[in-house]
Order: structure tokens, then sequence, then C-alpha cells
């Protein structure tokens, strides 16, 4: 407490109420720097988004405009429901939903599981796994793209959505390494403590580690959802029934000869985007609770 | 000290997203069935129709046009037809975009080198020889013969790109575009020009583009010609209009980039970045509109040089627009130049129905159907009897167009053509902001096609 | 049971393998949890990585078979190529600008995000949403803004600085730093990840470090940080790959062939081309596996730094 006061200035009297008051505008100032700088680039961060749907909005003749058209007049609020009935959009959305609830699963329980395994148990070769995980990240896809494809085709998984989903239940080297490095911020104290009380490796996986990495298994299911919602490639190559379609291929529709439906092509992806949105809006306060750093404590 | 246990609010946050997912899941359509067993279904069908008079052979076909363009829908109506008439054949038409930015269909690529491509394509003709010496097109020279289609029946250009690599026949001919140069009448107007008489010549013309080119100040408000906006970019056009010759029939597999016509071409796109300061230009460019708002649209260009299908466009978004068009003037030495591109159906090579994919594309590619897209949609046939259908000189703008056809340029229909084309443009993009001489340049790509060809000799 | 019984038996025989029973079953629940990827290396991605690297000593097209050439590639590639070499260091100028820059950028804003003030569910959510906007609509956007003469970041440069704004992507000189800016848009993954990870930095830390008298650097510097780092660890090394891998936003900004003057020449846009465009899928996979050496070794060399500065709490 001596150490508080002599920082804050010997004379001054040291009551509880002048400390509490001086934390107050500490903090106040704090939150004040904060919003400065968070709020003019939230305002850049917002303008994609922004445009997006104010394209969305355009006519024709303003969706090029220079200078740049923000807020268009008239609304045209008719480019929504045209975009929805130009190509199977609830169709494609449900496919595109059940793919990624898939890979979601499979990637968030596989790669927990080969995290768990090159962070929390210690055995021989770990190392060695992890450097060979993370050198596969380094091959473009570029150049097994082709090789991949005529192997899916060997088992005949072409035409199905078995190679879009399957590989995700067999781990993903990025996920996996982000993984291990949050499990490896797991105190050793904890799991220790648990196996001199007799706990077993898949009794700590599930009790001690998957909980304490909530916040990452949530960062991984949202990318790996993030990741297959926008895969084009994939869809592209392996699926042959147009019934079978995802949203990706279908805001193709909207790519003409010799034009691009802007319009349409922004509204159908402002639709596709807009409940992911809201989705991570509400989801974020369960795993990001967020702390309150205090330069001084009363 | 952590709790290591789930709140209660935790809790039913996850069953709720469970409860979603699995709903979903429940929701999703199923997967159809695995490969394998499609041969039994298949061969119940075929078992159950031949109780039936008649059994079918499946088509499989792979279009690239968005199923609900203009494009797609016409060829749903053809493709009705040919099932129409055709009873026996079970024809499933996939829609397979292309890569974003590209005509590249990597689908039809993985398919083809796995084994199992579709029976027909749809497929961008200029890249019709560079599949062939790969390989990977069936070769439709005696089932042409056979079916009595001929190379006369075709515009030159259009038959030389389908059988450009040895001489045989990879792809049928669909429809066909070309360009020519527009000018905006009442800019020419305003520069003291008479719009009734642009000069067919290139220097004139020159002189007349400086005149249009204004700005305020550093900011440039209209160009009077930018050689490489649009589709001015095809780095053979301006060899072409400079009297080059890249490829000889006689001689099929020697390029030659580097002439001194291709080089003076190369010169005078240089000069024109020089004098209107490249800089200038490209900003100009990349705050280029598209489609409703392309610059020519809006009296940003005074002249452009744009492909027939701009006539629609200019129906569509600017029909106030006073506009002419003429064939592209050229120099001394030099000859008119207008490049035709354009589309074809092809047999992958490995097709599981040969036949079945050649009568399609005969008949989707043939005289009546070809007839009935083209009208359709505004473009032009490569068969030299529909072309000549009073339809398509009935819009004098668009005759002019029809009538550079007998004289259209294509791209050399050589096994390297998309790295000649990507490799000239590159150079030009050099050339004009000074990174090297036209002369350097040209020689450069002629250096390297050489060594790419190679591997074809 | 039966699986008892012979894991029971094969750690009995744990001597023979050279290590103690504890060491033996430590290995085996090892090979047990990370069995799912060892399966998919061994059915899906093993084969394809090592074919690519056979195909680098073969001409090949994908279309047609492939003839072996040895060492032809990876010497065309280093002496005639001058598209490699500028696509070589066109992804490493943008890697050496890129990883620092959008490193610090996304910690500072994910500490940012993570204090408890008002508005942050919605604060975290705008700076998460150029992740899912369509890379196509970015890239125009960016190219408007962009634009020197008519672009709102030069207006801006004028209106408040009086600074003639560069000629940014229509300048090869300022091309690389454009795609630089557009590519700070979407470090929203990493604010992402950033904020789980800070999640785990125990408040007594930081109270405890309060008590001491830190201030908000020091706490930073010395709390923060380091409890990060195994997180800072991961996105650099990612990073690093991704940088070096771009592919989508430059293709898009130089129409695909790395225009102004090729600036925008990528490694992957070049790698890409080969592959698929001109049939050189054997060229291709060479300049895959030289790019894989470089990163290798820069991925190294961070790993090996890393014991200097990653703190691991765990194991």
């Amino acid at each position: 407490m001596t150490q508080a006061a002599d920082r804050l200035g010997a004379p001054r009297a040291l009551t509880l109420r002048n400390l509490k008051k001086k934390a107050a505008i500490k903090r106040g100032l704090r939150i004040a720097f904060s919003h400065l700088l968070l709020l003019p680039l939230a305002i850049m961060f917002l303008m994609p988004f922004f445009w997006m749907v104010s394209t969305a909005l355009k006519s024709d003749r303003q969706v090029f405009a220079w200078p740049l058209v923000w807020i268009p007049s008239p609304l045209v609020w008719k480019n929504f429901p045209d975009a929805i009935a130009f190509f199977p959009f609830w169709l494609y959305l449900r496919n595109t939903a059940f793919i990624a609830s898939c890979a979601v699963i499979g990637a968030v329980t596989s790669c927990s599981l080969v995290a768990y395994s090159l962070a929390c148990v210690r055995w021989r070769g770990r190392d060695v796994l992890f450097m060979l995980a993370v050198a596969t990240l380094m091959i473009p896809y570029q150049v097994t793209m082709v090789p991949l494809f005529i192997t899916f085709s060997k088992f005949g998984w072409v035409g199905t959505y078995l190679p879009l989903i399957v590989p995700s239940f067999f781990g993903g080297a990025f996920f996996i390494f982000l993984l291990r490095q949050f499990f490896r911020t797991i105190p050793n104290d904890l799991i220790d403590a648990a196996k001199i009380d007799g706990a077993s490796h898949p009794r700590i996986y599930a009790q001690i580690v998957l909980p304490l990495a909530k916040p990452a298994l949530f960062t991984i299911a949202l990318f790996q959802f993030l990741n297959t919602w926008t895969d084009f490639t994939g869809p592209l190559i392996y699926l042959s029934d147009s019934k079978m379609y995802t949203v990706s291929l279908g805001l193709q529709f909207f790519r003409l000869q010799h034009e691009t439906m802007w319009q349409k092509l922004m509204a159908a992806s402002v639709m596709l985007t807009g409940p992911i949105v809201i989705l991570f809006f509400f989801t974020q306060r369960t795993f990001i609770q967020g702390i309150t750093m205090t330069g001084l404590k009363g | 000290m952590r709790a290591i246990s789930l709140s209660r609010r935790e809790f039913l946050h996850w069953s709720a997203a469970t409860a979603a997912v699995l709903t979903v899941a429940a929701c999703a359509p199923k997967p159809e069935p695995v490969a394998a067993t499609e041969p039994a279904a298949k061969e119940a069908e075929v078992a159950t129709a031949t109780a039936a008079p008649a059994a079918k052979t499946k088509v499989l076909y792979w279009d690239n046009s968005s199923p609900e363009s203009l494009g797609g829908t016409v060829k749903e109506a053809m493709i009705d037809r040919f099932r129409a008439k055709n009873t026996d054949i079970e024809l499933e038409s996939v829609y397979k975009p292309t890569t974003a930015g590209t005509q590249m269909s990597e689908a039809l690529l993985t398919a083809i080198a796995a084994g199992n491509p579709p029976d027909a394509a749809f497929f961008d003709r200029f890249i019709v020889a560079a599949w062939a010496a790969e390989d990977s097109l069936t070769d439709l020279t005696d089932l042409c013969a056979s079916a009595g289609i001929e190379e006369e029946d075709y515009f030159p250009f259009a038959w030389a790109e389908v059988t450009g690599w040895k001489n045989k026949v990879w792809a049928l001919p669909f429809d066909t575009d070309d360009r020519a140069l527009y000018y905006n009448k009442k800019l020419l107007r305003e520069g003291g020009f008479d719009p009734d008489n642009v000069p067919q010549d290139l220097e004139t013309f020159d002189q007349w583009a400086e005149q249009l080119f204004k700005s305020e100040g550093p900011r440039l408000v209209t160009a009077g010609f930018i050689p490489w906006y649009g589709q001015g970019g095809c780095p053979y056009v301006w060899g072409w209009t400079f009297g080059a010759k890249y490829w000889d029939k006689a001689d099929p597999s020697k390029v030659i980039v580097n002439s001194d016509e291709a080089v003076a071409s190369m010169e005078w796109r240089r000069a024109y970045a020089e004098k209107y300061d490249i800089k200038q230009y490209e900003s100009f460019a990349s705050a280029f509109g598209q489609e409703a708002l392309q610059p020519f649209f809006v009296d940003q260009f005074a002249t452009v040089y744009g492909g027939n299908w701009m006539i629609a466009q200019l129906a569509k978004y600017a029909p106030e627009l006073e506009y002419g068009v003429i064939p592209m003037p050229y120099p001394d030495g030099g000859r008119i130049a207008t490049m035709a591109g354009g589309w074809a159906v092809v047999v992958p090579k490995g097709a599981a129905n040969v036949a079945g994919g050649f009568k399609f594309i005969s008949d989707f590619a043939g005289p009546e159907e070809m007839d009935y897209f083209c009208t359709e949609t505004a473009h032009i046939p490569t068969l030299k009897a529909a072309a000549a259908k009073p339809v398509y000189t009935e819009d004098p703008m668009h005759k002019i167009f029809m009538d550079l056809l007998p004289i259209a340029n294509t791209r050399p229909p050589v096994p390297i053509g998309q790295f000649l084309w990507t490799a000239l443009v590159e150079a030009r993009d050099l050339v004009i902001h000074g990174k090297k001489t036209p002369k350097e340049a040209l020689d450069d790509v002629q250096a390297n096609s050489m060594k790419e060809m190679e591997r074809y000799l | 049971m039966a699986v008892s019984s012979v894991g029971s038996s094969v750690l009995s025989r744990a001597k023979t393998f050279g290590m103690s029973k504890l060491e033996l079953k430590e290995l085996l629940w090892g090979l047990l949890f990370a069995s799912p990827w060892i399966v998919g290396l061994l059915a899906f991605t093993g084969w394809p990585i090592l074919s690519s690297l056979y195909y680098s000593f073969t001409q090949y097209s994908v279309l047609s078979a492939s003839k072996w050439v040895g060492l032809d590639n990876y010497a065309t590639m280093f002496v005639h190529d001058d598209v490699f070499r500028r696509a070589l260091y066109n992804s490493t100028y943008f890697a050496i600008i890129f990883v620092p820059v959008g490193i610090v950028s996304a910690i500072t804003v994910a500490m940012l995000l993570n204090q408890k003030i008002r508005g942050q569910p919605i604060y975290r959510t705008i700076y998460f949403l150029p992740v899912l906007v369509p890379d196509v609509a970015l890239s125009i956007l960016w190219m408007w803004l962009m634009n020197p003469q008519l672009g709102l970041v030069n207006s801006l440069l004028w209106e408040l600085f009086k600074i003639q704004g560069p000629g940014w992507i229509a300048d090869p000189d300022w091309s690389k730093s454009a795609v630089v800016l557009m590519s700070l848009w979407t470090i929203g993954r990493s604010v992402v990840i950033y904020l789980a990870s800070l999640q785990d930095v125990p408040q007594d830390l930081y109270d405890a470090a309060a008590v001491d008298g830190t201030n908000w650097w020091q706490s930073i510097r010395n709390v923060t940080l380091p409890m990060i780092s195994p997180v800072i660890f991961f996105t650099f090394i990612t990073s690093m790959i991704g940088s070096l891998q771009l592919f989508t936003v430059p293709y898009i900004m130089s129409a695909g062939d790395g225009r102004p003057a090729q600036s925008l020449m990528f490694y992957s846009m070049s790698l890409y081309r080969n592959a698929f465009i001109y049939f050189k899928m054997g060229y291709a996979c060479s300049m895959a596996w030289v790019l894989f050496v470089i990163v290798l070794i820069g991925t190294l060399l961070v790993f090996r730094s890393s014991s200097r500065w990653v703190y691991y709490a765990g194991g």
C-alpha cells in the first residue's frame, strides 16, 4: 500500500475515497482511450460489409458509379428475393449447412484428439510427428489437388459428399497445430494432479483439457465452418449432381459470360453471411469473457 | 482457479448448438449412392429397359453457362429438343462453372486425369490445340467425315482453331465474336471532328485520339484512345494491325512473335504510354466501372476497341449514346485486325460414350441449333450458312462485325497458346512501364516460347 | 477386456523395446490419440504430397503420362526463368512486411477487444466482418478506395495531411504495399485466435503484477505476451506460410497476370499458371518444393529461437 501511495505523490491524503477516485479516473481514461482507438478502426472494418449490403440494394446504374455510392437511392429491395430465386438457394444452403456441420464435428473431435497427443502425452516421437504435421502445411494445394482427386476417384467417392467431409475426421494440420499450442498452456500441475488421482488419458482429455480449451475449440469450429462454407474448388470437382451443389457453386450462377450480376451476387452473399454474423455475435459471449485490466487495485 | 465443469448456461448453449446441428443434418439430403453401387443401379435400369422397346444409353454433358442466364436457358431448350428427338439417349446436363476470373475448367481437367470425364463438354476454342496436344480430347476426324461435317462449312478462323494440332479435328466450333472500333459521336463532334468520317489510317487516327484526351489539371477526364484497354488487351491484335503474321498453317510448330511488324506495334503502344503518362492511365483504368458503367458508356472514352456483344449492352445500359463502329484503323503495310474468339464443344478423351457424345455435339453445334442459339443470344455463328442469314446484318452496326468475319484472325492454335498469350501480355505491360524496350521484350518472349514448344516437337 | 490383456502383455515386454513400462504406456496412448491424423496421412494426404515430390522431377501435364527429367525443372527455374525469380521476390517481400505488421496489429486489436468495456460484442463482430466478405468483393472495393486519383485513401491523405498519395496498385513500386494494407483488413481471424488465447491468461498474474506496481505496458510485456507466446508462435509460422502462398487477393487485383509490370506476380500465381494453364504440373511441383524448403528453413529458425521466447505453462 505504501508503494502505491508513493506513486500517487506523498502529500495527498491516503483516504480510501481518494484512491477509489483515482482508480475511477484512470479507468475512465483507459475506457475513453480504448474507444478512441476502437471506433475509427471499427468504421474502417465495417466498410466492406457495409459496401456489400449497399451494393445489394443498388440499381444497375449505381453499382459502379463514381464517386462511390454508399447509400443507394432508390433502395432496390427487390434484389434480395430476385437473388434467392436465381438459383436453388434453400437447397444449396441446406446442403452446405449439412457438409459444414459434419466437417465441424469431425474437425473438433479429431484435431483435439491429435493435439492432446502432441501436447499432453509425453511420448517419444511426438515432436517428430508435430514437425511432420506442420510440414504438410507448407505444400500448396495446387500440386496435391489432382493426386488427391485421383485417390478419391479410386475409392469411388467422386460424386458424393464424402471427399468434403471424411478428411475432416482425420485431423487437419492447421487446427492440430493451433490446439497443440493451446493445450500446452494448460499448467502441468492440473494434469499431474489428475494422474495422481488415477485418471487415465481419456478422462484427462475429456474432463480437464477440453473444458479448459473451450475458446480454442470455438475458434476451430468457427474456422472449419467458414472454410467449408466458402470452399469452391472442393464442391466443384467432387460434386456432379447439381442437386447436391453448395452455395459457393450457387453464387457462380451470377457470373455471366461478359458481365457479373453484382447486386444479386452481393444480395445472396449478404443472405449467406448474415446468419453467420448473428451466430458469431451471440456465441462469442460464451467463449470470450474478456478481462478487466487494472493498473491499481483498490 | 478455474471451474472445470460446465455451468448450466454453457450446457444449455452446447445442447442447443448440438440440437441445431442434428436438425440440420437430419434435414439434409442424403448423399447420392456411392459410385460403387451405381453399376448395380445401371444394370437394373438396363434390365428393365430391355423389356421396353429401346435400351437407353447415357450421355453426360458439362456446360459452363449460368443456368439462369440467357445463354443457359437457351441451351436448356436446345438440350430438351435433343432429348425429344433422341428417346434412346438419356442426356444429363450438368452446370460446372469455370474458376472465377478465368475460362479454366479445373473440374474437366481433374475428371480427365482421373479417367472419368463427361461424354461432351462446352469448351473454349482458344485452348483446343493445347488440350489436344496433351492427348485429352477425342479425335473427331473420322466421326466428322461420316457425319458430313466439312471444313468449307465453317469460317476459316474457326476451322483453323479446332484443327491446329496435327491437322485433325478436335472440337466442333460453336459460336464466335469479333471486335472493332467503337466511337462516341458526340465527343468526336465536340473535339471538332466529323463522326461520319473516322479515318481508316492509323496515323490520322492517332492524331484524332490526341485531340480527344482531356484533363482537368492532373486528372484525366476523357481518354481519346487507350490501346490496351478491354478487348485491346489481346496482344495479337496490334501485331495484326501492323501486318504481323504469327503462325502459318504450313509450318504449325513455328510461332514468330518478334517480327518487325510486331515490334513496330509494340513501339506504337509504348508511344501511347509515354505520351499520356501511363500512371494516369492505370489509375483511370482501375477506377473503371463494368457493365452499366463501362467508361465508353459514360463518355469517359471517346473511342474503344470492343466486341460485337457491346451492341446489346449499349442498347440496355446507354440507349441515348450516339455511337458508330468501324473496323480498326491500320497503318501502311498493315491490315484490318479483328480477333475472333468463341466456344466449341468437345468429347473428352476417355469418355464412356464417345458415339453418344458425338451425336449430341453434332446436333448441339449443328446448323439448326447453332442458328437458334445465336439468334436468341445475339452471338455470331461459325457456320457460314447460318451466318449468311439476314438477321445478323439487319443492324448496320452489327453488319460491320459480320463483314469482318471472312478476314478475322484467330490466336495461333498451338499447344503453347496460353503461355504465348500471358507472355505477350506481360511483355506489353513491361514495355509500357518502361522496364524493357519493345524489341527486348518480344525477343525474350520468342526465345522462351521456342523453349516451351520443344516438348511438343 | 481383450484390449487390456493385449495391452498388459505388450507392456510387460517393455524392456525389450528399450524403454520403461511408463514410457511404453505413454507411447501407446500417444499413438492412439494421434491415430486419426496418422491414418489420414496414410490414406489421404501422404500420397499426394509424395507424388508431388516425384512429379517435380518429371515433365508432367496431368493429362498425359509423366516423363522423367531429373533435375531439369529445378535447373530451369533458377537459371532461365525470370518470372520465377520475380515471383519469389514478390512473395518474399510481401511476407517480410506483412507477417510482423499483421501480428502486431492483430495482437493490439485483440488486446483492445479483450477489455471489459461496453460494446465489445459489437466491436468484436465488426472487426471480424471483413473475413466474411467474399475476397472478390474486398478486392474490388479496395481497388477503388486506393485509386490514386479518385480513391478515398489518397483524398484523405490530401485533405488531412496535404500529402500527394502514391499510385498504389497503379504503381509497380507501391502495389505490394497496397496488398499489405488490404490484407490487414482480414486480420480478424488472427484476432479471434488471440482473443481465445488471452482468455487463458490467469487473472491472478495480472493482479500480482498490479500489486507489484507495474504499469500497463510492463504487464503486457511481462504477463500477457509470454502467456500468449505459444499462440504467437503459431500465428508467426502459419502467417509466414500463408503469406508466401497468398493467391486470391493478388490474382484478382492484378487480373491474373501480376500487373503492373509483374509487381503483383506472386509465387502461387505463377505456380497455378504452370500447373493448370501451361500444363507444366511437373514444373509447378518443383516450384512447390522449392517453396517448401524455403518455408521449412524459416520455420526451423523460428523453432530454434522459440526456446528463448516461447513460454509453455504446461508440458
